[in-house]
């Protein structure tokens, strides 16, 4: 029992951490993100290595029932925080590390009884997808056919040995009938969007059916998109947009090389981003932003892992062309050459460049997403998801730039037969689209 | 046979330190009992079980894998006998290992070496 | 040249090493993942780092097991315990000094067989909780093998060619005159990269990768994750202490005794696997399978054709 609270003492020196980003909380996020790094704390990847939970933003409803359930499967000893002001980040995680040592069973509150209208979350209630208000449409009937009834305990009844279904057999796209597995990703994964939930019918790792929507948080003003960027003022200068332009592309490509597994270059490209937004002298941030792209750039294996992979190639050259005209727009005269179109990398003429003399957003919005991953493995969808940077921070029926033409900046699936990638390589031409595509379409 | 009575006094070390492990585990963990959880996917609960026929997309190699592997039985015992049977042994051990490469050419003109 | 020979009595070590084992593999794994972990923390530009192992082993000891929805239990708990104990069951034949634990005389065969373990620990550690992320990283860790194994073994057999002995001590021997790293360079980097998959280590993580949540590890806490991921680095420390005798002559070099000789070859190899984990991204299997089958597999075959005839030569024929 000495020996337990001992090494309590002493593991709470460096516990885990489980970041669950509203969508609201991206603000949060970076100053989380930083201040983990500054002490050394790793972030989780699920619960089952994490000792506390860390909430940034305001939840709404539906995250906070996720929430729950989140915080119902971290082992003991283990507790959590819901920090809405970045300037409490330091205070709530030096609280955190003292509750880990006292190891209490926590009876306090639910996470989700933090969630800004007041009222706790009924516990274990999901809020059912097709009512959701960010979903306009319920054209996949088959979410409503067979997720709606299962799998609603929540954290109070987790005794359901025989409660849940077996999978379905269903025709794959290689043409074999296989178990088709009903999956839930999200909202709470590690370098996922905030708020993203994407329900997927998977046969094996591979992707057949894909359906994309945002959980209700409440939206304050967008994080990277507003004009004036930093609503706390310990962080210098920071009402510089082409600074914050540039500390958005270092965060989404970092988030794109974790996913892909180079943590190295990911961990600098978030202290860059953390230093710009500090306020560090922009010239040798450009500078070793610009040494960060040619090391990503060069990287062969790198690009033999993602070549011939759908779109994957594609999207990290248009996250990589994003940083760099931002380090462009950053680097100009006076710094402040930026036109709005340039601080606004989501509209769709921003952060474009000609390419293929087709105008190329650098973000996707949900349905070109769904669109993409749709044939893909586990491992390629996060890549793309990770390379698409759908915003989700804005209000907006299909978040990320609603253009009615927008689609036409995503060629068509390729099949599944490895036709390389060149480096630049959109070949969009009309290759017909597979069985995974045919059978998604079908629903519509 | 005695040559691996220090093998089997290392497996009960070390079965030994394993249970160990699990002992002084139960006595210093916070929570004795073990936490009854759902399993994990983004926090939302799963709607069927995941124990599933899986989709295994790499099964081609698997034989291809399975020719190779039974080769390795010949090639073990192989390595003892190269000087003393001399060149002849080496000429047919590499001819047999260049048919099971022209068959893993052949497999992978197939397309058997890759999955997506 | 070399027939097999009645086990004169100071081949082994003395029998109470069997029982010692085990805490220098630990120790040595320690060590391991205390210099990762100083590394790590220089990458980001703080200091320390030494006490990470310490506080992960009492983090994992005071947290609390946890139990999925209709799971494997026998299975799942199987997978975590038989990674620390593959890995100390492989390292008997490496000799730390001049003499192992156990001088088999198939010890490559014996430790090639043990550290295939690892293939059925993560697979059932991945399918045993009835998740699908974890089942998926197992099954990930299953197309891994199929890639890296036959390469492994290849240059494995490469070394136990140029000894023509199956007993680690001979092999060593038989690097009197001249390293195997030298002789058959192939068949070592090979090893090395098949090394690093096996302990699904640096670049070939991606069974327990974080896209996945921790994959096969994804639902392990408490003592159950502590025997998981402290076997994955037993592991790692075994297979780069197998590189000593296999190709850089064991404990042979001047001034040090001999089991010194062999801490600091381990402890090179161990420095070049830190390193490469952060200089390349993950290495996705189904690009990897292609590479490890059309060009890996021939390159060792061919060294070992070359090895074979460097050994007729010096049969004299």
């Amino acid at each position: 029992m000495d020996l337990s609270s001992w090494l309590r003492r002493y593991a709470a020196g460096r516990p885990h951490v489980l970041l669950v980003v509203s969508r609201g909380g991206t603000g949060v996020r970076l100053a989380l993100e930083a201040e983990l790094s500054r002490r050394g704390w790793p972030i989780a990847a699920g619960p089952a290595d994490a000792d506390v939970l860390l909430v940034a933003g305001a939840p709404g409803p539906e995250l906070g029932s996720a929430l729950d359930a989140v915080w119902a499967a971290i082992p003991q000893p283990r507790t959590h925080a819901t920090i809405l002001d970045a300037a409490r980040v330091a205070v709530e995680l030096d609280r955190a590390a003292a509750e880990l040592v006292a190891g209490h069973p926590m009876t306090g509150p639910l996470p989700s009884q933090t969630t800004v209208d007041g009222g706790p979350v009924r516990s274990g209630e999901v809020t059912d997808r097709d009512d959701a208000p960010h979903v306009h449409r319920s054209a996949h009937g088959e979410h409503s056919d067979h997720t709606k009834h299962a799998g609603h305990g929540g954290h109070g009844e987790m005794r359901m040995p025989g409660g849940l279904p077996m999978a379905d057999l269903g025709q794959d796209r290689d043409g074999l009938t296989l178990d088709q597995l009903q999956v839930t990703l999200g909202p709470v994964l590690s370098d996922w969007p905030a708020g993203l939930v994407l329900a997927v019918v998977l046969q094996g790792d591979v992707v057949q059916r894909a359906h994309a929507r945002l959980v209700d948080d409440p939206l304050s003003l967008p994080f990277w998109s507003s004009d004036t960027p930093m609503t706390d003022t310990d962080r210098g200068d920071a009402a510089d947009p082409s600074r914050h332009a540039a500390a958005r592309e270092l965060d989404a490509i970092a988030r794109f090389l974790a996913v892909a597994g180079w943590p190295a270059p990911a961990t600098r490209a978030r202290r860059l981003r953390d230093e710009l937004l500090a306020g560090a002298s922009p010239e040798p941030m450009c500078a070793a932003a610009e040494a960060l792209c040619r090391q990503v750039r060069r990287s062969r294996t790198l690009r033999r892992m993602l070549r011939g992979l759908p779109h994957a190639l594609d999207l990290l050259t248009v996250r990589l062309e994003a940083l760099g005209q931002a380090i462009v727009a950053l680097r100009g005269p006076a710094g402040m050459a930026a036109t709005p179109e340039e601080r606004r990398p989501t509209t769709v003429s921003a952060a474009a460049r000609e390419h293929a003399g087709s105008p190329l957003r650098s973000r996707l919005n949900l349905d070109e997403l769904e669109r993409l991953l749709v044939g893909t493995d586990l491992a390629t969808a996060r890549l793309l998801i990770a390379g698409a940077d759908p915003i989700t921070d804005e209000d907006s029926d299909r978040t990320g730039g609603s253009a009615p033409h927008a689609a036409a900046a995503v060629p068509a699936r390729r099949p599944e037969q490895a036709v390389p990638v060149g480096t630049d390589g959109r070949d969009g031409e009309g290759e017909a689209p597979s069985a995974g595509h045919d059978s998604r379409h079908s629903h519509e | 046979m005695s040559e691996y009575l220090p093998v089997l006094v290392t497996l009960g070390a070390v079965l030994v330190l394993v249970a160990a492990l699990y002992v002084m585990a139960a006595v210093t963990a916070t929570a004795r009992s073990a936490l009854d959880v759902v399993p994990f996917a983004g926090g939302l609960p799963p709607a069927q079980h995941a124990f599933s026929r899986f989709h295994v997309r790499w099964y081609p190699v698997t034989m291809v894998f399975l020719a190779f592997d039974m080769e390795m039985i010949f090639m073990y015992p192989w390595t003892l006998v190269v000087s003393r049977v001399g060149p002849a042994a080496v000429i047919e051990m590499f001819v047999f290992l260049g048919i099971l490469v022209a068959a893993v050419v052949y497999a992978w003109r197939e397309g058997a070496l890759r999955w997506t | 040249m070399n027939e097999p020979m009645p086990i004169p009595a100071q081949v082994t070590l003395p029998w109470w090493w069997a029982l010692l084992l085990p805490l220098v593999l630990i120790a040595a794994a320690w060590a391991v993942t205390a210099f990762d972990a100083v590394v790590t923390a220089r990458t980001t530009g703080r200091r320390g780092g030494f006490a990470v192992p310490a506080r992960e082993v009492a983090r994992l000891l005071v947290g609390q097991r946890r139990r999925t929805v209709a799971a494997d239990p026998v299975l799942w708990r199987a997978g975590s315990a038989v990674l620390p104990v593959a890995a100390v069951l492989a390292a008997v034949v490496i000799p730390l000094g001049a003499r192992p634990v156990a001088d088999l005389g198939i010890g490559v065969v014996w430790f090639n067989a043990v550290e295939v373990l690892a293939w059925a620990a993560v697979w059932m550690a991945g399918w045993g909780p009835n998740s699908v992320l974890s089942l998926v990283g197992g099954y990930r860790f299953v197309a891994q093998g199929l890639a890296y194994e036959l390469p492994h073994m290849f240059a494995i057999i490469t070394a136990a060619l140029g000894a023509q002995s199956l007993r680690v001590t001979d092999i060593v021997a038989a690097q009197h005159d001249l390293w195997f790293v030298l002789l058959m360079p192939v068949a070592f980097v090979v090893f090395l990269i098949s090394t690093a998959a096996m302990a699904f280590w640096g670049p070939f993580d991606a069974p327990v990768a974080a896209d996945l949540a921790g994959g096969a590890a994804a639902e392990l806490s408490g003592a159950d994750r502590l025997l998981f991921s402290g076997g994955r680095w037993m592991l790692l420390t075994t297979a780069a202490a197998m590189a000593v005798p296999l190709f850089l002559g064991g404990g042979a070099g001047p001034l040090l005794p001999e089991w010194a000789w062999v801490v600091v070859k381990t402890a090179a190899v161990l420095a070049v696997m830190v390193w490469a984990r952060r200089r390349v991204p993950r290495i996705r299997m189904d690009r990897w399978t292609e590479i490890s089958w059309m060009v890996l597999v021939p390159l060792t075959l061919a060294q070992a054709l070359v090895v074979s005839i460097v050994v007729l030569a010096q049969g004299g024929l």
